[in-house]
């Protein structure tokens, strides 16, 4: 069986399946042996079993009704390990919610399996999604399938390096701050974050409400765009989802902030500049465009998100579900279990998070960063009135060794050209842009595009462009 | 940031924070309080006003059927008894 299989794009893989050459049960096949020949790299928290009565329902779809089937028929997907399929395990890689059967479906999961997707396992992931590494998993380090002594990035890792590995296809992420596109960067794969509201978050759990989005990992961007489809869409059940509008403008007209470049590795940024040549050539207006405050966006993030975080996790409290540690009072029991079930940046998050709270210093943390955060999505729109898409690279430098950021700040410095997207809640795509040789081996490097929300078509065009012409 | 700081964020965020892990927990914190603290140097202008929130409410009356969820909730509880979660006293006589 060639396991290749599952690198190819979907529109080939369905065109196997819809000429026969493939049976639904043989790319199932082909997937477990590449899960078998990846494990090193601990991109899964479970591969799933059971799968025997999904299959056949798909292989029927494809022979009663071929090209009539839906468009993921028999496509094997993994999903995210915060995002609830209904009688599966959701842990967020946590060990606070270690066996808690999700008793519901995210809409996203409904969108994809009215498709006729397989889902195939849950990937692991920075716990919580608090992470930029996929080294804050309580289940082990995840690793970068182009070199194992790296971090595939975070907080999506498994699903990053199961894209970028070639184990499956597609995945489904989140991102808050960069978990979707820093980790497709790092891993080679293209990865894009939705405009905020244009994916339904029922069914995700919750990390920053104000920030988060589920969105697809893919190694094409025809199959990001085709999952991006599949999976938006206004949801009653998430009352911050909107339809996205359509058609404002695909003119290629581009923006670089290249004040905000400071410090970013210099062959990446190399291999930024000749990327803006490629477009050029291809006759996309280049433009230097100017964003002041958008140098304070990490430090806006690392307020409003653990702020949001801590909130949101106060809910796990051994009394409803998951991990329960009983003590001899209420109060010891949500000591016990929380101080167990939460790792360490976990942790930390939660109580910076009461800490920029807490009365005598709201004022001066969490609003001056919601009113800052305002300041900074005023004039990204601004900037996209005169422009189309602003460009950056997506990380300032490839994927770092396992173990080489202890320091918390040094970390989160990582996410300075991913927070804005989130903060702002424009559409942002990353895609591949070749790789930098470093100590023998071939490091990928992502480009990133933001737009205003509806302009969705440009970014995956864009996207298409950069990929027919880089290496 | 002191440990009496750490200590009563802990009590607040129903955390246990041990002797060990308190100094280096303040030791990150006060690296990222000094990175965030940056933006008290920025001026916002006074036309910027803080995020307008509106909550968005289904029409008053029952979601679903009634007792729906009700066998897959109580699974997932810790401890249940009947069709109630088993919690621990939180009132007590005579107090």
């Amino acid at each position: 069986m060639d396991v290749n299989l599952l690198s190819l794009s979907v529109r080939e893989l369905r065109e196997k399946l819809l000429s026969r050459e493939v049976s639904v049960s043989d790319l199932h096949a082909a997937f477990l042996s590449r899960t078998e020949d990846t494990k090193h790299l601990n991109a899964f928290r479970e591969v799933f079993d059971g799968l025997t009565e999904d299959i056949a329902i798909a292989q029927k779809s494809i022979d009663n009704d071929g090209e009539e089937s839906p468009v993921l028929t028999g496509i094997p997907i993994a999903v995210k390990d915060n995002i609830l399929i209904e009688g599966r395990i959701a842990g967020a890689a946590s060990k606070i919610l270690e066996n808690y059967t999700a008793p519901y479906s995210a809409t996203a999961i409904e969108k994809l399996q009215a498709q006729g997707a397989l889902l195939v396992g849950r990937t692991n992931m920075d716990e919580f999604a608090m992470g930029g590494s996929g080294e804050n998993s309580a289940y082990g380090v995840t690793r970068n399938p182009h070199d194992t002594s790296r971090v595939p990035g975070g907080s999506s890792s498994g699903s990053a390096a199961a894209v970028g590995g070639g184990v499956v296809p597609l995945a489904l992420g989140s991102d808050t701050g960069g978990s979707i596109r820093q980790p497709a960067a790092f891993c080679g794969v293209v990865g894009f974050k939705p405009a905020y509201g244009s994916v339904s978050r029922h069914g995700l759990i919750a990390m920053g409400s104000s920030l988060d989005q589920i969105g697809p990992l893919a190694r094409r961007v025809e199959d990001a765009e085709l999952l991006f489809n599949v999976l938006r869409g206004a949801d009653s059940r998430d009352a911050t989802s909107r339809d996205v509008r359509e058609g404002r403008s695909v003119e290629k007209t581009l923006g670089v902030p290249w004040h905000l470049f400071e410090g970013v590795d210099e062959d990446l940024l190399n291999r930024f500049k000749e990327t803006i040549k490629v477009l050029e050539g291809l006759g996309y207006d280049v433009q230097e465009v100017e964003l002041p405050h958008a140098k304070y966006g990490i430090e806006v993030y690392y307020i409003i998100m653990p702020a949001e975080a801590s909130t949101n996790l106060a809910r796990y409290d051994g009394i409803r579900f998951g991990l329960s540690h009983h003590g001899s009072t209420l109060l010891d029991g949500y000591l016990a279990t929380r101080t167990e079930g939460f790792g360490k940046e976990v942790r930390r998050r939660i109580l910076l998070g009461s800490y920029v709270l807490s009365s005598g210093y709201i004022d001066a943390y969490y609003y001056k960063a919601d009113r800052l955060r305002a300041l900074i999505r005023k004039e990204h729109e601004s900037v996209l009135e005169r422009v189309n898409a602003i460009v950056l690279p997506t990380t300032p430098t490839p994927a770092f060794n396992i173990g080489e950021k202890e320091d918390p700040v040094s970390m989160y410095l990582a996410d300075i050209f991913t927070v804005n997207a989130n903060l702002t809640g424009l559409p942002a795509i990353s895609v591949p842009m070749g790789t930098l040789l470093r100590k023998d081996a071939h490091l990928p490097v992502g480009f990133q595009a933001m737009s205003l929300p509806g302009n969705e078509l440009l970014l995956f065009s864009l996207g298409k462009d950069i990929e027919k012409n880089t290496l | 940031m002191d440990s009496g700081d750490v200590k009563a964020l802990a009590a607040l965020a129903r955390l246990r924070v041990g002797p060990d892990e308190e100094e280096s927990l303040l030791r990150d914190f006060n690296s990222v309080l000094a990175f965030v603290e940056e933006i008290k140097k920025v001026s916002v202008s006074d036309d910027i006003p803080l995020s307008d929130h509106r909550n968005v409410m289904r029409e008053d009356g029952a979601p679903h059927a009634s007792s729906l969820y009700t066998e897959r909730l109580l699974g997932l509880a810790p401890k249940s008894q009947g069709t109630h979660v088993v919690v621990k006293k939180v009132i007590e006589h005579g107090r």
